[in-house]
């Protein structure tokens, strides 16, 4: 299943490489709009919207914007905190719409299973980092009924010199903050990362907003796309969650 | 022989080496039974609950001397451990790496003697000596650690494991004597998980263990990761009587750590223990009444395709003493399962394949379906509907 979750990358890989230049969009550095081609295209097309409704104790209905990465078969990785609130607990309801570009979606997919990935101690800081509002730079995956991707889904790395060094990093996502959620986001950095506690990262190059949460940091290695982190805080800074060894062994192991 | 072994016993030769010459060099330490780790200073507190035996007054305690000679094997290890010892002390990084790395192959390495490795950890243990290793407390796969703040937590972890492994004790003779004062939250957690792992009747136990570790101030005050990680134990045994204690923790949002903790350990043990669970939350209606929804997670941990689960949640769904947007938070709950992914001391993730999940979500879906029917819960049925709705199935693909 992973191999031919590689071919698939790969081959579209070549497809993404003409449609979009790092270089090009080296200026983004605030979020933009990819457009529909490059929604449909690799390694934007694992990428989706992940609609949320909470509730808050009094009853009143909240829905939330937030994007996901296709990272295996039934499974999408987003920000733990797109998952679990401090006061209203564990999400509602939820779909992930892969590939959203207004009306139109790659795939609908219903979510009957959720994630945060961390425990007791968090692996993103000490804790003190960490609002109560829960799990803030924790990463989170969700689980669908239906395959989002037929099966396929974006590589990652746990690398994390492809978010400190020199490679070409992206995040993307359904930014709703400033823009309309409905169609995908562009920003990039324009220096690499710096580390601020355990796998929390920051940068002040560039921005990320409210509904990009969740949404992959993509770091181009050779010509190859790998999901490196997850964005979880915007404000002044971007702050991503990095796939470091321990999340990405407990993909490997529990996400289906 | 292997390339990564021969690099080992070329590091571990280095090592003794180096002890050798350091044992050469400086005055003997004597029984090096009076010295006694930094860890171990802290003076036992008196009165309930932090009354404790004294390490001293245990008369099974592992840091009275030991006459037994090592075997060959046991010393040679030994004499290992008194190398990391040196080079842990160094607190040179790039020797601390090389050390922790011969521990790890020399203690759990391919062709490691889990017996002589046994005896030269509990020798090396009774010294009381200890170094840091530069690490945090880090738990990995299997409950076993990645990572260990000191050599004496490092060693006890392997201790653990290697007792499990030879069907011996000693970790579990020391456990008790480790838990029987507050010295280190970082062996306390290991040496939790070494009597849950050694003695499967130790529930009570480690339930009294918990209870004083929770009620502790000096380790409440600044929590370290092990103290928190420990919190695996309460869902692991289901220790109920603690139950109160999470609720606190998760009431101070000002204390982040706590609450993190605490409302992991409260989704561990009710998705380790769903009937007791839901049985103490029926004769506990005020549990979580200022948070109707944090209790509302915990009831949708049931496993309703078990009679005894389902009977008490739908007593629950009944119960008009609950808000309807309490009782459809369940429901939604069941629907759409949330939980807590890590590595932990005790506690396992749970196994969910594809098809485990297709039943789970076809049963809800033929519950759900009964429900409407019978108009069961007239005022859920918005929550049903929901109900019906995220379990339906899927068109084929």
């Amino acid at each position: 299943m992973k191999t031919s979750s590689i071919t698939t990358i790969l081959s579209a890989a070549c497809i993404a490489l003409t449609a979009f230049t790092p270089t090009a969009a080296q200026a983004q550095t605030t979020p933009t709009y990819v457009g529909s081609a490059t929604t449909s295209s690799n390694p934007y097309y694992f990428v989706g919207k992940l609609n949320m409704t909470f509730r808050s104790a009094s009853g009143v209905e909240q829905n939330f914007v937030g994007s996901a990465t296709t990272i295996k078969p039934y499974s999408a990785l987003t920000a733990g905190h797109c998952v679990y609130h401090g006061t209203m607990g564990w999400l509602r309801r939820a779909t992930f719409e892969r590939a959203k570009y207004y009306n139109t979606a790659a795939s609908t997919n219903t979510v009957t299973r959720m994630w945060v990935i961390g425990g007791y101690t968090s692996n993103a800081g000490n804790g003190s980092t960490n609002t109560y509002t829960g799990f803030s730079y924790d990463a989170g995956a969700v689980i669908c009924s239906t395959r989002p991707a037929g099966g396929g889904y974006a590589g990652w790395s746990t690398n994390t010199a492809l978010l400190t060094g020199t490679a070409y990093n992206m995040s993307l996502g359904y930014g709703s903050e400033n823009h309309n959620g409905l169609e995908m986001l562009r920003s990039a950095p324009t220096r690499g990362f710096t580390r601020s506690t355990g796998a929390y990262y920051r940068n002040t190059t560039y921005q990320i907003e409210g509904g990009m949460s969740g949404g992959p940091v993509f770091a181009l290695s050779g010509s190859t796309w790998y999901v490196a982190a997850i964005n979880v805080s915007g404000g002044s800074a971007a702050g991503v969650r990095a796939l470091d060894s321990a999340t990405t062994s407990l993909i490997n192991t529990n996400l289906n | 022989m292997k390339k990564s072994s021969l690099l080992c016993l070329s590091i571990l030769l280095c090592l003794l080496s180096a002890w050798l010459l350091r044992a050469h060099y400086s005055k003997p330490s004597g029984t090096g039974t009076t010295e006694v780790g930094v860890a171990h200073q802290e003076r036992v507190k008196t009165g309930a609950p932090d009354a404790v035996v004294s390490a001293a007054a245990n008369e099974d305690n592992p840091a009275a001397p030991d006459t037994q000679p090592l075997s060959a094997a046991a010393a040679t290890i030994h004499a290992a451990l008194e190398a990391a010892l040196v080079e842990l002390q160094s607190g040179d990084p790039a020797r601390r790496e090389a050390a922790l790395q011969m521990l790890d192959e020399l203690l759990s390495g391919a062709g490691h003697d889990a017996k002589a490795a046994i005896d030269a950890i509990m020798a090396f243990l009774r010294s009381g000596r200890d170094a840091q290793t530069g690490e945090e407390f880090v738990v990995g796969a299997e409950g076993l650690l990645d990572h260990a703040p000191t050599l004496r937590s490092l060693l006890m972890d392997h201790l653990g494991s290697l007792c499990l492994e030879a069907g011996q004790t000693e970790a579990l003779t020391l456990a008790h004597s480790v838990l029987g004062k507050f010295g280190s939250t970082d062996e306390w957690a290991v040496c939790l998980r070494n009597t849950a792992w050694l003695d499967a009747k130790s529930g009570d136990f480690l339930t009294q263990k918990m209870e004083q570790m929770l009620s502790h101030e000096a380790w409440l005050k600044n929590p370290t990761r092990s103290f928190l990680e420990s919190f695996d134990v309460i869902g692991s045994v289901g220790a109920t009587s603690l139950l109160p204690r999470l609720e606190q923790f998760t009431s101070n949002q000002e204390m982040a750590n706590l609450w993190r903790a605490g409302t992991v350990a409260l989704d561990q043990f009710a998705t380790n223990h769903p009937l007791e669970t839901l049985q103490y939350l029926q004769s506990h209606p005020e549990f979580l009444q200022d948070r109707p929804l944090q209790r509302a997670d915990l009831l949708a941990k049931a496993d309703m395709g078990k009679s005894d689960q389902r009977a008490l949640v739908e007593a629950y769904l009944q119960n008009p003493k609950f808000t309807a947007d309490e009782r459809g938070k369940v429901i939604d709950g069941l629907a759409l399962q949330g939980g807590f992914l890590s590595q932990n001391l005790l506690t396992r993730p749970q196994a969910i394949t594809p098809e485990s999940e297709q039943l789970r979500i076809a049963m809800l879906h033929d519950l759900g379906n009964q429900w409407k029917g019978s108009n069961r819960f007239p005022d859920l049925n918005e929550y049903i509907d929901n109900l019906l709705l995220t379990t339906q199935p899927p068109p084929a693909e």
